[in-house]
C-alpha cells in the first residue's frame, strides 16, 4: 500500500475513511457541496503532480481543471475514495502528457529559467546563489530544475514514487508499465537527477 | 562508477525498491565500497530534497483555489444546462394538469369580471353560509339562473360562479359548488351581499365589517382541484 494510503489509515481513522466513501457517494447523487469537498481533498495532489510534470503553473492549472472536470463526469464509476485516488493520478499523468505534447508542438518546451519566472519564483544559478544559502536549499532548487531534464516517463515515475509516495507497483499500474520496467524508469530518473545536481553544485559526477 | 553492483541497483536500494535478497547483496557491497556509499548518499539527498519540495509548495494553494472555482463554475453551468433540458412545460411544472392556455383564458375571464364589477359596482357573489343566507336579502347581480341549471361540466371552464345568494329554503339541496363555497375560510365567505346590506342588520364588529367590505369572485376550471378566488376590496365604491 502506498505511503499516502498508509498515512490515511493511521491518521484519519475509520470514521474519516467512511466519511470519504460517503463523500463520493453523495457527489454521485448530485450533492454539489460533497463534490466541492472532494475537490478540496485532492486538489493539492493533482495540482502538485501536474506542476511537477509540466514545470509551469499555468499549464498545471489547466491540467488540474481538466482532471477534475473528468472526475465529475466519471463520478459514477467510483465506489470509494480508494479507487478515486489512483484514477486521479492516472488521468493527471495522461492529461499532462497531452498538454506537454501540445506545448512542444506549439514551439518547444520553455526553459527551466522561464518556467521558474512564470511560477513566480526567483531563478538563481548555482554560481549566483548567496553564500548564506544553505546547501540543502540549493539542492532543492536543483532537484526541481532537474526534473525537467528527465523523459516524460521517468519524470512521472519519479514524481509518483518519490514525491507522491506511491509504491513502484502502484506507479506501474497507473502508468500502464510492467513492474520491471517501472523500476528501471525510477532508477534511471534518480541517477539522472543525482548527476544533474552534482554537476551544478560544482562537484565531479 | 565502475563497480559491478551497478548504479541502478543502488538507486533502487536508496528508495527501498529492491527485493530483500537483492537489497542484502547491495548492502554487502556497500560495506566494502566507499564510492558506492557516496553515490548512495547523493541519491538519498536528492530524494530528500524532492520530498521537501512537495512540502514547500504553499504557492499552490492560491492556484488550487482558482482551479476549484473554475471547476465549480463549470459544473454548475453544466448542471443548470442539464436541468433546463429536462424542465417540462410550464403547465406541467406547476403540478396542475391544466394547460397553460387555460390559465390564460381564466385570467381573461377574471379580468372581464373585474371590468363588469368596476362598471356596475356589483359583482357575482359566492354563496353565503346558511345562517347568513337566511338573514340576507337576495342581491341580483347577473342574470340569475335557476338553481338547478348549473352549467354543464363542459362549460365550467373559465366560468364564473353565477349562483345567487338566496335563502336555502325552497331551493332544494345545495349543489356541489355550494359545498365548495362552504369550505372557504370566513373572510372569503364575505360577499357583496353583506356589502350592500345596511350594517345595522348584521351589526358586525370592526374586524367583521372590514371583512365584509371585500368581494370574492370565484372562477371554476375543469379541474376540480383548481378553483380561483378573486378577492376584491370594495371599500369606497358604492
Amino acid at each position: 500500500m502506498a505511503e499516502w494510503a498508509l498515512g490515511m489509515e493511521t491518521s484519519l481513522g475509520e470514521a474519516d475513511r467512511t466519511a470519504r466513501v460517503s463523500l463520493v457517494s453523495r457527489a454521485q447523487q448530485g450533492d454539489i457541496a460533497a463534490f466541492e469537498t472532494l475537490l478540496r481533498l485532492h486538489e493539492r495532489r493533482v495540482l502538485g503532480t501536474a506542476y511537477r510534470l509540466l514545470g509551469k503553473l499555468e499549464d498545471a492549472q489547466d491540467a488540474a481543471q481538466e482532471v477534475f472536470l473528468r472526475m465529475h463526469s466519471h463520478l459514477s464509476s467510483f465506489d470509494s475514495d480508494d479507487r478515486l485516488v489512483p484514477w486521479l493520478y492516472r488521468v493527471t499523468v495522461n492529461v499532462c502528457y497531452d498538454l506537454g505534447r501540445n506545448r512542444k508542438l506549439r514551439g518547444g518546451a520553455a526553459s527551466l529559467d522561464l518556467l521558474r519566472e512564470d511560477s513566480g519564483f526567483e531563478v538563481q544559478s548555482p554560481q549566483a546563489s548567496p553564500e548564506t544559502e544553505s546547501l540543502e536549499q540549493e539542492r532543492q532548487r536543483l532537484v526541481e530544475q532537474g526534473l525537467q531534464v528527465l523523459s516524460d516517463r521517468e519524470r512521472a515515475a519519479l514524481i509518483l514514487r518519490d514525491l507522491e509516495g506511491l509504491t513502484a507497483d502502484e506507479v506501474g499500474n497507473i502508468l500502464g508499465i510492467s513492474g520491471a520496467t517501472i523500476r528501471s524508469h525510477i532508477a534511471s530518473a534518480r541517477i539522472k537527477l543525482r548527476q544533474f545536481v552534482k554537476q551544478r553544485m560544482g562537484m565531479k559526477p | 562508477m565502475n563497480c559491478t553492483i551497478g548504479e541502478e541497483r543502488i538507486a533502487l536500494y536508496s528508495g527501498a525498491d529492491l527485493p530483500p535478497d537483492e537489497a542484502r547483496e547491495v548492502e554487502l557491497h556497500l560495506a566494502e565500497c566507499s564510492g558506492c556509499r557516496e553515490v548512495l548518499e547523493e541519491l538519498r539527498s536528492s530524494r530528500k530534497a524532492l520530498r521537501r519540495l512537495a512540502a514547500s509548495e504553499s504557492f499552490l494553494s492560491a492556484t488550487a483555489e482558482t482551479v476549484r472555482n473554475r471547476v465549480m463554475a463549470e459544473v454548475e453551468t453544466s448542471r443548470i444546462g442539464a436541468l433546463s433540458t429536462r424542465v417540462p412545460p410550464a403547465s406541467k411544472s406547476l403540478g396542475f394538469p391544466m394547460p397553460s392556455w387555460r390559465w390564460a383564458l381564466a385570467a381573461v375571464a377574471a379580468t372581464a369580471i373585474l371590468a363588469v364589477w368596476l362598471s356596475t359596482g356589483r359583482i357575482v357573489d359566492p354563496p353565503l353560509p346558511p345562517q347568513q343566507a337566511e338573514r340576507s336579502e337576495p342581491v341580483a347581480v347577473l342574470p340569475a339562473e335557476p338553481p338547478n341549471s348549473a352549467p354543464p361540466e363542459a362549460s365550467r371552464e373559465q366560468a364564473v360562479e353565477r349562483e345567487q345568494v338566496q335563502p336555502e329554503s325552497g331551493l332544494g339541496p345545495p349543489t356541489p359548488r355550494r359545498e365548495v363555497a362552504r369550505t372557504l375560510p370566513a373572510p372569503i365567505r364575505a360577499s357583496t351581499a353583506a356589502f350592500d346590506r345596511p350594517p345595522a342588520r348584521f351589526d358586525p364588529g370592526p374586524e367583521q365589517a372590514a371583512v365584509e367590505k371585500s368581494t370574492v369572485a370565484k372562477i371554476i376550471t375543469d379541474d376540480p382541484n383548481v378553483v380561483i378566488y378573486w378577492v376584491l376590496e370594495t371599500e369606497g365604491i358604492d
